[in-house]
């Protein structure tokens, strides 16, 4: 198995390092936020869960076990869970639950400049179930393969497909008014 | 895969390729290194009180005799008869003690 390349990072950390927290932060506080926004469709929202996430790293680290899973797959783990905290007091969605239609009012022209294209993309996947979500936002958005995101997401590598799958087919129905003619 | 499918994967890591070029705010990232900080200094002044109540101990050990003799302690004042309680049959006077010095004090 390859070496975890946080692994000594995280080590330092346990021991009170704040040069190695602050390298941490910079290497993963990017890529997890973009996630956050993705999962959460809210700014501030996504930099507290975002905040969640590493104040856990803070208290876990002195107990960090190398060998074990790779720290970034618990980081993107705790990350999401910290997402789907948020979700559910919302108290609007179940997890597997997907919630009303997005907005198919956009025109193609508006559509097709980049903030609408992102907000469009945004209620496309506001309008997927959570879990359909984090497994299109894993595998399509992070590039993550299909192993490493069942391994975060801590089911097998069938379901993650069946996740997929599902939720391309709901993207491809929101986001239709984009495909070229 | 299908040709649609490829296109929306296509428009979603190009999302990800912006989303994720858009740097966290500086005040976020001291945010989070202010819980550092915190959590550090937490975890400081757990483990002095620890080696000053035993010296050289993991943190679970005096928390174990702690928590056994506040276990203990409890069991001990809820089952043994307590002792020293007031007498119930004796007579408690709300009248007030007599004065009478037998004349005029002036």
């Amino acid at each position: 198995m390859a070496s975890d390349p946080d692994g000594e990072l995280v080590a330092r950390v346990g021991a009170g390092d704040r040069a190695a927290a602050r390298l941490l932060v910079a290497r993963h506080v990017d890529k997890l936020l973009a996630l956050a926004r993705r999962m959460l469709g809210d700014g501030a929202e996504a930099e507290d869960a975002v905040q969640d996430t590493f104040l856990k790293l803070w208290t876990h680290a002195a107990r960090w076990q190398p060998g074990g899973a790779k720290f970034e797959t618990w980081l993107f783990r705790v990350a999401i869970n910290a997402c789907y905290d948020r979700l559910r007091k919302r108290g609007t969605v179940s997890l597997d639950e997907a919630p009303e239609s997005p907005d198919p009012g956009l025109s193609p022209e508006r559509a097709l400049q980049n903030v609408e294209l992102s907000k469009s993309i945004q209620a496309a996947l506001d309008a997927l179930p959570p879990r359909q979500r984090v497994a299109i936002l894993l595998c399509h958005y992070e590039g993550r393969g299909n192993a490493d995101a069942a391994e975060i997401l801590g089911i097998g590598v069938e379901a993650v497909e069946s996740l997929l799958s599902r939720g391309r087919r709901a993207l491809r129905a929101s986001l239709g008014h984009l495909r070229e003619d | 895969m299908n040709d649609d499918d490829e296109r929306l994967i296509a428009l979603l890591q190009d999302a990800g390729t912006r989303d994720r070029a858009e740097p966290a705010s500086l005040a976020l990232s001291a945010r989070i290194l202010a819980d550092f900080d915190a959590a550090l200094a937490r975890r400081w002044s757990v483990s002095r009180l620890v080696d000053a109540v035993w010296p050289g101990a993991p943190a679970w050990k005096p928390a174990f005799a702690l928590g056994l003799s506040l276990v203990i302690g409890l069991g001990v004042g809820a089952l043994l008869p307590v002792y020293g309680a007031p007498d119930e049959t004796s007579i408690a006077s709300d009248a007030s003690p007599g004065l009478d010095f037998g004349g005029d004090l002036r």
